[in-house]
């Protein structure tokens, strides 16, 4: 099958495909492997010449280390493809399914007016941005129209429990189908958590709904960032968070920032506030371009610079925190090192090549349409409608056909893109046509202008450096968040090879 | 440690054969039934003890196959049919065993030990490796008749819930008997698990994949060595040369087939210092293996002879053993150390350690008189020596022993 | 700050593709106009234009490295996907086909 087998007398070893990366930081061991298969080595510059000129030693550990994580093979001798296919298979195993996230826009109504909204808000009182019965039994077919065993159906605005009954007929809908599909499905309600009743809370108990809700830092940060009526909106979102947890336990509602600029001046309080309300994890996510950031003030900007900057501080004090007892792990980051770490994909389908756009995610908007992100009808509201897929009431057979899953294919595979084919990080990064058609009007994108590259790459490098540097302490932290246990638990961190 | 053999005088016995050994109240309160499977009163050896001496006139009328006269006092001249009697070790066989007596030996087998930690069903002395390490050494000849032996004692063993093991030599070398005793004891005893331990190679053939699944015994694991993260190091502990493929395969073809695997290495100068670098082998191209076993290497067979290649002081490679052992468990994958005295183990890698030389093979050492953990400890192998003697063998303190056993968290 | 530099190399050595990538790569900070020249290249390069200035734009000497780095690079790259061609199409199928067995 490799042809090589036929030259069994060719002495030594052969290249398999692999990428690099020059770190400039001083350490000997600047540059890093990436393999096909995911897995990684650094190794000082001249190795890296000595390898590809094929003059390594064959007897070394670090020969022995290229071969056994697929950086180089022996002809004639033991074919690596079935093992690295087993692990590339595993990375890629979310495309053997159809799509498993299912977002259900039951509102565009809102209380809040949050600067950096990425939606077009509709009055509290005005009941034309709801999702109709109709739409929403519609959506409910498509769901189960996914070959996905495991599916997540959350549910988004606006403020979605503004449009609680339809959130029930839906959720009333799945669970009536699935006792003959037998699926595993996760409900999620993305929510400020301002306006729970106790028939929520029942309704919530008996499906095992769970609620995400947004909190952007202390009392001060989160009421600027995002004003109510009231001016209350931190006081009534820890009152809601307080009541879920009593109702349905600890662990039912989780969290997320938004930074604005004001945001990154205080990373230290934003997490302190995130310890104070018992969260387990925290995820410190940049401004997008969508909606109301897109076109509000400058003081809403910042660079992705300025966000990697903030994010390191955070990072450090995180991990501070965490190894005097604390568990607060950091979202994204902890799926980052699931990337490269494990030979399984995290999940999020936002991070994922081919994209997860469309393949990966549906969003049943209000109106009926279907679009393949959440991001995507965000860019309706900038008069963008080009990424539509259908009409709910179609198929989904035929909205994964629409041409414009064709164009997101085209331009959402990273291995093929100018600037990631080369890049050393792509098996742990992803591709965002629709990210890079909404900041630079391209689904393709330049890289050198990308700020989802920017920041991808300066996450990545930030924590392929710690993996490569940090004490034992730190490393011990990392793990936890791996594997989910405690620092207590963990009294090593293992081989970090 | 008992022994699975020793002698009796024998009598009355035409062919080698299999004996229940059941005692009077056993045979009166369960009949049949003290075996999982089909069997006769033939098949039974009636225990017989001092305190049955008074009713021997009647006891010889029992329609069973054989007696074993327990106590010396017992005339073996007044009883008929097939006697053992005059053990030379009378712990050895017990009621519950299962024996394997015939004419041509005074020696008596042991098959299955009521209670026991380790039954296994021997399947062949064959094998198609040669391990450097190898504790049975492989004969090279037609021993297919452990088959029908084996399917003969899954009948007579006892009912219930326990772990049966299955070993050789190579077991897969009589694929149809392998198959055919996996059946058997899934429709005997399917309370019991069985534990096959392979060195996977001929599954690399895929077809095992459709008969395994044909069975569906559902509480089978694989036990299966790979020494290293590349062909040549593997090679070179198993003497076989293609064996790493052939194991890779074979895997990957038992994950296929729904299988539950474990992967077992034995620990030496040679699986010692890449032991980490294996550990994340297996975690990136094996995520599905359920288990891992770090075991102590046995002095016995070939080891004794490739001593100069094999011995490392289990004091020296207890960093690799850390490392590998904690970037498993971090990962999902259960870790245990098997065969190391407690003594000489990191104290941190409690959390690993089993106790776990079966109860036939370990002994303990004049230095372990005062040492308070002999009830937590492996012990040695009865083959131990000196020479393969770790430096660090010492008696645990009962302090030791709290430290071990509590305090492996170590908070910030 | 301005400057320009004009670094020349051999097709032989470097193929388009490589100079290609290089441009490419750098174009946040270095503006490279790339002309063939007969069997030579020329890379015509310049510190890009930001709007609103951008402090840690290189120097002509530190262009001159950065850019003959990425050359080597790039070059390095050209070279292991030529002896590797084929591989990752290969691992790709082998890993995506069909259902799984």
């Amino acid at each position: 099958m490799m042809g090589s087998a036929l030259i069994a007398k060719d002495a030594g070893y052969r290249l398999l495909p692999f990428r690099f990366l020059r770190l400039d930081d001083g350490n000997s061991n600047n540059v890093l492997l990436t393999a096909e298969t995911g897995e990684y080595l650094f190794v000082p510059e001249m190795l890296l010449n000595t390898l590809v000129r094929r003059e390594l030693d064959t007897h070394s550990a670090i020969y022995k280390d290229l071969l056994a994580r697929h950086f180089i093979y022996e002809p004639g001798r033991h074919n690596p493809i079935p093992e690295m296919a087993a692990q590339y298979r595993s990375r890629k195993s979310f495309l053997l399914e159809g799509p498993a996230l299912h977002i259900f826009v039951v509102t565009l109504r809102c209380n809040h007016t949050c600067q950096y909204c990425q939606v077009s808000r509709a009055p509290q009182s005005d009941a034309g941005h709801d999702m109709s019965a109709e739409h929403a039994s519609h959506a409910v077919e498509r769901v189960f129209e996914s070959s996905s065993q495991v599916l997540t159906v959350e549910f988004q605005g606006g403020e979605p429990l503004l449009a609680f009954d339809r959130i029930q007929q839906i959720i009333e809908a799945v669970e009536a189908r699935n006792e003959v599909e037998k699926r595993n499905i996760q409900y999620v309600v993305t929510t400020t958590l301002h306006h729970l009743s106790d028939a929520i809370l029942d309704f919530a108990e008996r499906y095992n709904i769970q609620f995400s809700t947004s909190l952007d830092g202390p009392a001060f940060l989160h009421n600027a960032n995002r004003p109510t009526p009231t001016k209350d909106a931190y006081e009534r979102t820890v009152d809601g968070i307080n009541r879920v947890r009593a109702r349905l336990g600890h662990d039912a509602v989780s969290a997320l920032t938004t930074l604005t600029s004001r945001s990154l001046e205080y990373p230290e309080a934003i997490i302190d506030e995130y310890v104070a309300q018992g969260f387990s994890s925290i995820s410190l996510r940049p401004l997008s371009p969508y909606g109301f950031a897109k076109t509000s003030a400058r003081r809403l900007e910042y660079s992705m610079g300025d966000f990697i900057g903030f994010y390191k501080k955070a990072m450090a004090y995180l991990i501070s925190i965490n190894a005097r007892g604390t568990f607060l792990s950091e979202g994204y980051c902890a799926l980052l090192l699931t990337n490269i770490l494990t030979p399984f994909s995290s999940g999020y389908v936002d991070l994922r090549s081919p994209l997860g756009a469309g393949i990966g995610t549906l969003v049943y908007n209000y109106d009926g349409d279907v679009y393949p992100s959440d991001e995507s009808r965000m860019l309706l509201e900038m008069g963008e409608d080009g990424l539509k897929l259908g009409s709910v009431k179609q198929p989904m057979k035929d909205l994964l056909n629409s041409p414009v899953i064709d164009l997101l294919l085209t331009c959402g595979v990273a291995e093929a893109l100018p600037g990631c084919s080369d890049c050393a990080l792509v098996p742990y990064c992803g591709a965002d046509p629709i990210e890079h058609f909404a900041r630079q009007g391209d689904p393709i994108g330049h890289r050198a202008f990308s700020s989802f590259c920017e920041k991808n790459m300066g996450l990545l490098t930030h924590l392929f450096t710690m993996l490569r540097d940090g004490d034992e302490k730190t490393l011990r932290v990392l793990m936890s968040w791996l594997s989910r246990r405690s620092l207590g638990d963990l009294p090593s961190a293992g081989y970090r090879g | 440690m008992l022994r699975l053999d020793t002698q009796f005088n024998i009598r009355g016995l035409t062919n080698r054969r299999l004996f229940k050994i059941v005692t009077l109240q056993e045979l009166i309160e369960k009949g049949l039934d003290n075996c999982a499977g089909n069997t006769v009163f033939e098949d039974f050896m009636l225990w017989v003890d001092r305190v049955d001496s008074a009713i021997v006139h009647q006891l010889v009328t029992l329609p069973v196959g054989g007696f074993l006269l327990a106590d010396d006092s017992l005339n073996p001249d007044d009883f008929t049919a097939t006697i053992l009697n005059a053990a030379k070790d009378k712990f050895v066989v017990k009621p519950g065993d299962v024996i394997s007596a015939g004419p041509d030996s005074n020696s008596v087998r042991v098959l299955y030990r009521r209670g026991s930690n380790s039954n296994l069903l021997f399947m062949t002395d064959r094998c198609n490796s040669l391990c450097l390490m190898c504790s049975q050494p492989p004969k090279h000849i037609d021993d297919y008749w452990h088959i029908a032996e084996n399917l003969k004692l899954i009948d007579l063993v006892d009912p219930g819930a326990e772990q049966l093991g299955i070993s050789g030599g190579e077991p897969t070398l009589y694929r149809e008997g392998l198959l055919a005793i996996i059946a058997h004891a899934k429709s005997v005893l399917p309370d019991k698990s069985l534990h096959i331990l392979s060195n996977g190679r001929l599954f690399c053939d895929s077809s095992w994949i459709a008969d395994l699944n044909n069975i569906g015994h559902t509480h089978l694991t694989w036990g299966i060595p790979l020494y290293a993260d590349n062909a040549e190091d593997h090679e070179n502990v198993v003497q076989a040369p293609g064996a790493f493929t052939e194991t890779m395969a074979g895997l990957y073809n038992l994950h296929r087939a729904g299988q539950t695997i474990e992967i077992r290495v034995v620990l030496s100068k040679l699986t010692a210092p890449r032991l980490p670098a294996l550990a994340h082998f297996i975690f990136r191209n094996l995520p599905f293996v359920k288990h891992v076993a770090l075991m102590g290497i046995e002095n016995t067979g070939l080891a004794k002879k490739n001593y100069e290649t094999l011995w490392i002081d289990p004091a020296d490679y207890q960093e690799q053993l850390g490392l590998a052992a904690w970037y498993l468990d971090i990962r999902g994958i259960t870790v245990s150390i098997y065969n190391l005295p407690l003594c000489v183990l990191d104290p941190r890698l409690q959390s690993f350690y089993r106790q776990s030389i079966s109860d036939w093979k370990n002994l303990f050492i004049d230095a372990c008189q005062t040492c308070a953990a002999t009830q937590s400890c492996a012990g040695f192998f009865k083959s131990h020596s000196e020479r393969w003697q770790s430096r660090n063998i010492h008696p645990l303190s009962q302090e030791d022993l709290n430290i071990r056993q509590g305090a492996t968290h170590e908070i910030a | 700050m301005e400057w320009n530099l004009t670094i020349t190399v051999n097709e032989q050595a470097y193929s388009l593709r490589v100079v290609q990538r290089v441009a490419y790569a750098m174009a946040a900070t270095l503006s490279i106009h790339v002309k063939p020249n007969g069997q030579n290249i020329d890379l015509e390069i310049a510190p890009t234009l930001i709007v609103g200035g951008n402090d840690s734009r290189p120097s002509r000497d530190q262009a001159h490295e950065l850019v003959l780095r990425s050359l080597n690079d790039f070059a390095m790259r050209e070279q292991i996907q030529s002896e590797t061609s084929g591989l990752r199409e290969l691992l790709v199928n082998v890993a995506l086909r069909g259902a799984e067995s």
